[in-house]
C-alpha cells in the first residue's frame, strides 16, 4: 500500500504537469504559434491516455466508503468519464460544423481543451488529497 | 446492489457491447467497402473521416465496461479484445490510409512535373502552400479562416418559359486587381440533388484556393427530377423536394437531363464567364474546373472541350488549363449493372428513369459515347489530377483508373490519379479529414505546377 501511495504521489504530480503543458500547448496555436502543432498532438494523445490510467488506478486503489476523499475521487473518476466522452462528441462535431457551415471553432475548442484537462488536473489533485487518507485507500 | 442499480449496470453493458458492435461493423466496412447494402454505401461516404476519432472514443467504452463488469476479471478481456479489433480496424484510414496516397503522389508529381517542380513555383505562392498532406493536429483542430471576398447568389442563367434560375458564388481574391486564375467548382448529388456553398460543396476549400488567389466560382446547375414517378404512396419529387430544402434549394420547375446539365456548365456559364470576365476578374487564359461526383462527371466533361462539345463551349476564348475531378463518372458502359439495382426497379421501369435522367438511352453506344468522358479524350484534352477513394461503391476506383489509361493512350497532357486507400465516396467532405487535407495539399500543387512547372 506504502508503494502504490508512493506511486500514486508522483503519478498525480505528473498528470498535474503534463495536463497544464497539454492545456497551453493546445490553446498556444489558436493564436497564431503554428510551430508548436506537433508537441500539441503528441501532448494531447499522451495525456489523454496517461488520465485514463490513473482513472484505472482510482477504480483499482482507492475507497469509495471513505466518505471525505476516497467518495469523492472516485466520482470524479466516473465525472471524467464523461466529461471525455463529451468532449470527444464536441471535437467530433467540431470538424463537421467547420466543414459545412463554416462556423468558428476556436471558443469552442479552447472551452473544451480547458474543460478536458481542467478536469484532468482536479482528478490528480484529488487523488493527492487522498494520500494522507488511510481509509481513502483499499 | 438496488435493483435500479443493476437495471443501469446492464443498460450500459448492453449500449456499450452494441457501441462496439457499431464499431466493428464500420471497421469491417473501412476494410471491405461493402457490407450490407445501400446503408453501407451511405455510411461509407463520411464515416471513414469522422472513425478517425474511434483512437480517443472507444477506449472510453473499453474502460467503462471492463469497470461494469466489476470483480470478474476473466470477463474483462472480451471489452478489451473486442474494442482493441475495433480500434485497430477503425484507425486504418488513418494511421495506414495516409501513407498511400502521399507516397503516390509524390512520385506522380515528381514523374510528370519534374522532381524539382517546386522550385519553378514563385515564393510568394508556395510561402501559402500546406506544409505537410497531413497535419493530424488539424484534424482535430477546425479553426482556421482564410482571407477573401465572398458573394453569394448572383444569377447567371434564366430558363425561359420555366422561370428558373441558376446562380453562383464568387470567391475573390482579397488583396490584388486582376486579373486572376480562375477556378469553376461544381456541386455534386448524383445529377438529381444538391447545392452550391454552405453546406455542400466544400466552401472551406473554395476559400481556402481564393485566399491562394483564385477566383472560385461556385455554381449551381439545373437537376433531373421526376414528376411522374413515386415509391409506393410517396411522389418522388417530395422526396427529392425535401433533400433539397435541407440544402438550401428548391426543385426546379423544369426537370434537367444529365445531357442539359453539361450544355449548362459547359455552354452556358462558360459564356458567362467569358461576357463578364473583367468584373469578375478572371484571367481566361487560366481557367480549372473541378467537382466531385457528379459533379465530378461534369468536370471531366471538359475534356470534350475540342471534339464532342466544341459547338457549345467557347473555344476561342478560354484555356482550360487543368481539371480536378473526385470521384467522377468516366464511362456510363461500365455502370449499366445499376439498371438491375433493386432500388431501381421500387421506383419504375430503371431504363424509362434512366432516359428521363440522362436525357437519351444509355444502351445506345453514340448516346453513351456523347456523355462518357473516356470517349472525349484526344491529344488536346487538358491536364487532368484524378482523385478516387478506392471503397467507392457509388462510383467504382475503376472509373477514374480507366480514364487515366485513356489518357495514357491518346492524350499528350498528363493524368495523375492519387487513389486513398480504407476510403468512400465524398472522403473529402470534412476539409481537414485525412482525405481533405491529402487532396488539398495535391491540388494547390496542381494548380501551380501546371501554371509554372
Amino acid at each position: 500500500m506504502v508503494e502504490i501511495k508512493y506511486f500514486m504521489t508522483y503519478y498525480s504530480y505528473i498528470v498535474i504537469l503534463f495536463n497544464s503543458a497539454a492545456l497551453v500547448l493546445n490553446i498556444l496555436p489558436f493564436m497564431g504559434i503554428l510551430i508548436i502543432e506537433y508537441i500539441a498532438t503528441i501532448f494531447f494523445l499522451i495525456v489523454f491516455f496517461k488520465n485514463f490510467g490513473l482513472v484505472i488506478l482510482n477504480f483499482r486503489y482507492i475507497n469509495r466508503s471513505d466518505h471525505s476523499y476516497g467518495r469523492w475521487t472516485k466520482n470524479m473518476s466516473w465525472i471524467y468519464i464523461l466529461v471525455s466522452i463529451i468532449s470527444i462528441f464536441f471535437l467530433c462535431i467540431a470538424p463537421l460544423m467547420y466543414s459545412f457551415l463554416n462556423i468558428n471553432n476556436v471558443p469552442y475548442l479552447i472551452i473544451a481543451y480547458i474543460i478536458l484537462f481542467g478536469i484532468g488536473i482536479l482528478l490528480a489533485a484529488f487523488d493527492l488529497k487522498c494520500i494522507g487518507q488511510p481509509k481513502a485507500w483499499k | 446492489m438496488s435493483l435500479i442499480k443493476k437495471i443501469l449496470k446492464y443498460f450500459l453493458l448492453i449500449l456499450g457491447y452494441l457501441i462496439l458492435l457499431w464499431g466493428l461493423y464500420t471497421g469491417l466496412l473501412i476494410v471491405f467497402g461493402k457490407l450490407f447494402t445501400i446503408f453501407s454505401t451511405l455510411v461509407n461516404c463520411l464515416f471513414p473521416a469522422l472513425a478517425c476519432y474511434s483512437i480517443l472514443f472507444y477506449p472510453i467504452i473499453i474502460l467503462i465496461m471492463t469497470r461494469l463488469h466489476g470483480k470478474k476479471r476473466k470477463l474483462w478481456l472480451v471489452p478489451i479484445c473486442f474494442g482493441l479489433v475495433v480500434v485497430s480496424l477503425n484507425s486504418l484510414p488513418l494511421i495506414a490510409g495516409t501513407q498511400k496516397p502521399i507516397i503516390d503522389g509524390n512520385a506522380q508529381f515528381a514523374q510528370v512535373f519534374g522532381a524539382n517542380y517546386m522550385d519553378k513555383i514563385p515564393q510568394e505562392l508556395k510561402s501559402k502552400f500546406m506544409k505537410t498532406p497531413f497535419d493530424f493536429w488539424k484534424l482535430y483542430n477546425n479553426y482556421e479562416s482564410f482571407d477573401c471576398n465572398v458573394t453569394y447568389d448572383i444569377p447567371y442563367l434564366k430558363v425561359p418559359i420555366y422561370n428558373d434560375v441558376f446562380k453562383f458564388d464568387y470567391y475573390c481574391p482579397k488583396h490584388g486587381t486582376g486579373p486572376f486564375p480562375t477556378i469553376i467548382n461544381i456541386h455534386g448529388g448524383g445529377w438529381i440533388i444538391g447545392n452550391k456553398g454552405f453546406p455542400e460543396n466544400r466552401p472551406q476549400a473554395s476559400k481556402y484556393l481564393a485566399h491562394q488567389g483564385y477566383v472560385v466560382f461556385d455554381i449551381q446547375y439545373g437537376l433531373a427530377h421526376f414528376p411522374n414517378m413515386t415509391i409506393g404512396n410517396t411522389k418522388l419529387d417530395d422526396t427529392l423536394g425535401w433533400v433539397q430544402g435541407l440544402l438550401g434549394r428548391q426543385l426546379t420547375n423544369k426537370s434537367y437531363s444529365v445531357l442539359e446539365q453539361i450544355h449548362q456548365v459547359l455552354g452556358n456559364f462558360t459564356h458567362f464567364l467569358v461576357s463578364n470576365a473583367s468584373q469578375y476578374k478572371v484571367n481566361l487564359s487560366c481557367v480549372y474546373i473541378t467537382g466531385n461526383s457528379a459533379g465530378g462527371h461534369l468536370t471531366e466533361c471538359f475534356i470534350g472541350w475540342n471534339n464532342t462539345y466544341r459547338s457549345i463551349f467557347p473555344t476561342e476564348n478560354i484555356t482550360i488549363k487543368g481539371l480536378i475531378p473526385f470521384y467522377g463518372v468516366s464511362n456510363f458502359a461500365d455502370l449499366m449493372y445499376m439498371i438491375n439495382d433493386p432500388l431501381l426497379g421500387l421506383i419504375g421501369n430503371p431504363i424509362e428513369l434512366m432516359k428521363e435522367m440522362f436525357g437519351g438511352d444509355l444502351s445506345n453506344t453514340s448516346f453513351n459515347n456523347l456523355i462518357s468522358p473516356v470517349t472525349m479524350v484526344d491529344s488536346n484534352a487538358p491536364p487532368i489530377l484524378l482523385l478516387h477513394g478506392e471503397n467507392d461503391e457509388l462510383v467504382p476506383v475503376e472509373q477514374s483508373r480507366e480514364l487515366k489509361d485513356a489518357y495514357d493512350a491518346n492524350a499528350t497532357n498528363p493524368a495523375i490519379l492519387i487513389e486513398f486507400p480504407f476510403v468512400g465516396h465524398a472522403f473529402d467532405y470534412i476539409f481537414n479529414s485525412p482525405g481533405g487535407q491529402i487532396s488539398l495539399y495535391y491540388i494547390e500543387r496542381f494548380l501551380a505546377a501546371t501554371r509554372y512547372a
